[in-house]
């Protein structure tokens, strides 16, 4: 039983895991950011957006988000948007501003302190996670976790997204 | 349950079979393990008689189309070798499901589905029916949050509207708690079902008045004391326990030159248990918070006050469900909690502050700072059980550095609870030839912490230290175990995202952990081989044992429980 059980959910991951369902429409969401004015995902559209999910406590987050507010600076005139989203629940929330003006990041941050947003797009949390959306709304890559020259890669997807 | 592997391979992998306008994502979360047992096999020949296999799997299912989103998470466990001979009778280890719950599968598994929603999203209101999260102002009258990164899952399983009129929010949420049942990390023994209790609550927030944003709410709990589907709503009319607690929340935004947050709640109780001996069952309490940031040039400084009483009281009755459903702003730093600091914060009479100064040295890359934090702890029961109220200092220190694929993330601290009436030393107590010091002890427990995380390249490899170390020294109190040090670290060599190498080292003296796997009882090693085949998928390997913490591999970190033994894991988004 065990070894079917395993068997099964290897090919089912190896054989989903493909381009073939990277054009899902994207979850449409609304989230308040530092400001309290309301972002909703679906106003985005014609735009290519970039989903950042973090929190304070996330050392890999922390490696990944410079690269992400340097790519919003280069690209945001060309039609990007990253929209950074901060998962720490409403006990931390008083950190967010704090971290995020000591890091000069000129993104958009949102909270999503319930994780409602998160549990939609990642349910295993884990954390950082991020979601690319093409101009039609649709998801074009998602990818967890952050290591050194992922930022490379998020990089190239975005300029091929922005292509006219 | 290879069933439903195949039906959504065979739905998924079918073009065709996606209606125009529908998508959906699916995830599923697969791992089986051998755990090696906790206790020592009485009879060495055979070492491994109380091992046993655990499989889980979590798979969650999200189907949308315009503005409606359909969400199911569907969660499986199932363990083996879960039996052994014992002079020739036939004993069944881990009783996985208490005999009273309901349970679709067969011998030691068990299949729940947890959670299932659907979603409207509109232009000025979103409604959930079915399973939802809430959490109101900073978290001290409702916090139900979707905490899988710690293995507990809390939804609000009923009717929730989020209405946005103009500037407003205003949020309604009622139905009964949903307790995750399936431990995606913790061993599953004894899963008794739900104790649904019912609740209630609305907020409405006003942003944008001028600088501020205002906000009210209120919330209801009616706890029950039966498990079952229909005996939280059976005992609403009854005298069960209750807690109700009404709120404000103010937010401003650079006013006199700082960002401020403020929250005040109130908590009535009935037949609740009472958390101080010394007031009466009936008893209200309250909970203040306050916040102030300023950032003048390249500083940012950040002040938190809190007054805290009876306010825990609200998850008095929900100790053995192991989840709280309201969580106030501790300001405590979270990475150094032990089993003894954890009494602070869920003190029931505490009031206190911190404060943190953060210089951004060469913006956006070198950030050291500091910070000093002080409480006052009068709660005399709870896990402390001290004889007098208490006075915990805790001032830290760190950096953070990120530049050009390195970075250095540490912080240090020394945490204090000095007991009242603590310079008198008191004979007994612990070892005197401990590490903390020789002769008599005053009542005080000091912690000296530190913890690390260093990233840099190596060829066209990263290698990612991870490390963290804390020396805890008991003061005179009969109830307290003796000093201890610990010491959790992770080693990972990762090519890209693609393939990580974490060896993962422990060393402790801390008793209720000392279990090790190397040789001696205080010292833990694991290996983990982390590849993505695809950028939303992966796999993992783990063998070996390790302490609970925080655990960082293959560039992701979780808080997960102590483990001894092997697994395999898959993770797919798809």
């Amino acid at each position: 039983m065990s070894l079917r059980l395993l068997s099964a959910a290897l090919a089912l991951g190896l054989g989903l895991a493909s381009p073939a369902f990277a054009a899902d429409k994207a979850a449409d969401f609304t989230l308040r950011d530092l400001a309290g004015q309301e972002v909703h995902l679906a106003d985005l559209s014609g735009k290519v957006v970039v989903l950042s999910f973090w929190a304070t406590w996330c050392g890999p987050c922390k490696e990944e988000m410079p690269h992400l507010n340097k790519l919003y600076g280069e690209k945001k005139d060309a039609g990007l948007v990253v929209l950074s989203i901060s998962t720490d629940d409403a006990r931390s929330a008083s950190k967010v501003k704090p971290f995020i003006e000591k890091m000069g990041y000129s993104f958009p941050v949102l909270l999503d302190r319930e994780s409602t947003v998160i549990g939609t797009y990642n349910p295993a949390k884990t954390l950082p996670f991020t979601v690319l959306i093409d101009r039609k709304g649709n998801i074009s890559h998602v990818a967890s976790g952050y290591n050194p020259g992922d930022e490379v890669a998020i990089a190239q997807k975005v300029e091929a997204l922005l292509a006219p | 349950m290879w069933w439903y592997f195949a039906a959504i391979a065979a739905f998924a992998t079918d073009p065709e079979a996606q209606e125009p306008g529908i998508s959906t994502t699916f995830t599923d979360d697969f791992e089986i393990r051998y755990r090696r047992g906790a206790v020592a096999s009485p009879d060495p020949a055979y070492p491994g008689v109380f091992d046993y296999i655990e499989q889980v799997n979590r798979f969650n299912a999200n189907i949308r189309s315009g503005r409606w989103a359909f969400e199911a998470q569907i969660d499986e466990v199932a363990l083996f070798l879960n039996r052994y001979y014992l002079d020739d009778v036939l004993v069944v280890e881990n009783e996985l499901v208490v005999p009273d719950l309901w349970n679709p599968m067969p011998g030691s598994s068990y299949l729940n589905p947890e959670k299932l929603k659907a979603n409207w999203e509109g232009e000025h209101a979103t409604l959930t029916f079915g399973d939802a999260y809430a959490a109101f102002g900073r978290g001290a009258a409702l916090n139900l949050n979707r905490n899988v990164d710690i293995d507990i899952d809390t939804s609000v399983q009923g009717v929730k509207a989020l209405l946005r009129p103009g500037a407003w929010d205003i949020t309604l949420v009622g139905g009964q708690l949903n307790r995750q049942q399936v431990a995606q990390d913790n061993p599953n023994d004894g899963i008794f079902g739900d104790l649904r209790h019912t609740m209630g609550a609305i907020r409405a927030e006003r942003f944008g008045l001028g600088p501020a944003n205002v906000g009210a709410h209120a919330v209801v709990y009616k706890f029950t004391t039966e498990p079952g589907f229909t005996s939280g709503f059976d005992q609403v009319p009854g005298a069960t326990p209750l807690t109700a607690v009404a709120g404000l929340t103010t937010e401003l935004t650079s006013v006199a030159g700082f960002d401020w947050y403020a929250e005040g709640d109130v908590f009535g109780f009935q037949d609740m248990p009472n958390a101080l001996p010394d007031s009466k069952d009936d008893a209200p309490g309250y909970a203040a918070y306050l916040s102030a940031s300023t950032y003048p040039g390249p500083f940012v400084v950040l002040l938190e006050g809190k007054r805290y009483l009876q306010a825990d009281r609200v998850n008095g009755l929900l100790g053995p469900e192991q989840y709280e459903v309201a969580t106030a702003p501790t300001l405590e730093y979270e990475r150094a909690i032990n089993e003894d600091t954890s009494a602070a914060l869920n003190s029931n009479d505490i009031f206190g502050g911190r404060a943190e100064l953060d210089w951004s040295a060469i913006a956006g890359e070198l950030t050291p700072y500091i910070a000093m934090a002080a409480f006052r702890d009068r709660d005399l029961g709870g896990a402390h059980a001290n004889g007098t109220p208490e006075t915990i200092t805790h001032p830290t220190a760190g950096v953070e550095y990120v530049a050009d694929g390195r970075s250095v993330i540490g912080n240090i601290g020394f945490r204090t609870d000095d007991r009242d009436g603590s310079a008198v030393p008191t004979p007994g107590g612990p070892d005197p030839a401990a590490w903390c010091g020789a002769g008599p002890r005053r009542d005080r427990d000091r912690q000296i912490h530190g913890d690390v995380v260093v990233e840099f390249p190596v060829g066209p490899l990263s290698l990612d230290i991870a490390a963290a170390t804390e020396l805890f020294c008991v003061g005179v109190n009969p109830l307290q175990g003796p000093d201890f040090m610990t010491v959790t670290s992770g080693y990972t060599l990762a090519y890209g995202s693609d393939v990580a190498f974490t060896w993962f080292l422990d060393y402790t003296t801390q008793p209720i952990d000392s279990v090790g796997n190397l040789g001696s009882d205080h010292l833990y090693g694991a290996a983990e081989l982390q590849i993505k085949p695809a950028p939303a998928f992966t796999l993992k390997a783990f063998y070996g044992a390790y302490k609970a913490g925080i655990r960082c591999s293959g560039g992701q970190c979780r808080q997960l429980p102590g483990f001894d033994g092997a697994r395999v894991s898959a993770v797919a988004t798809f």
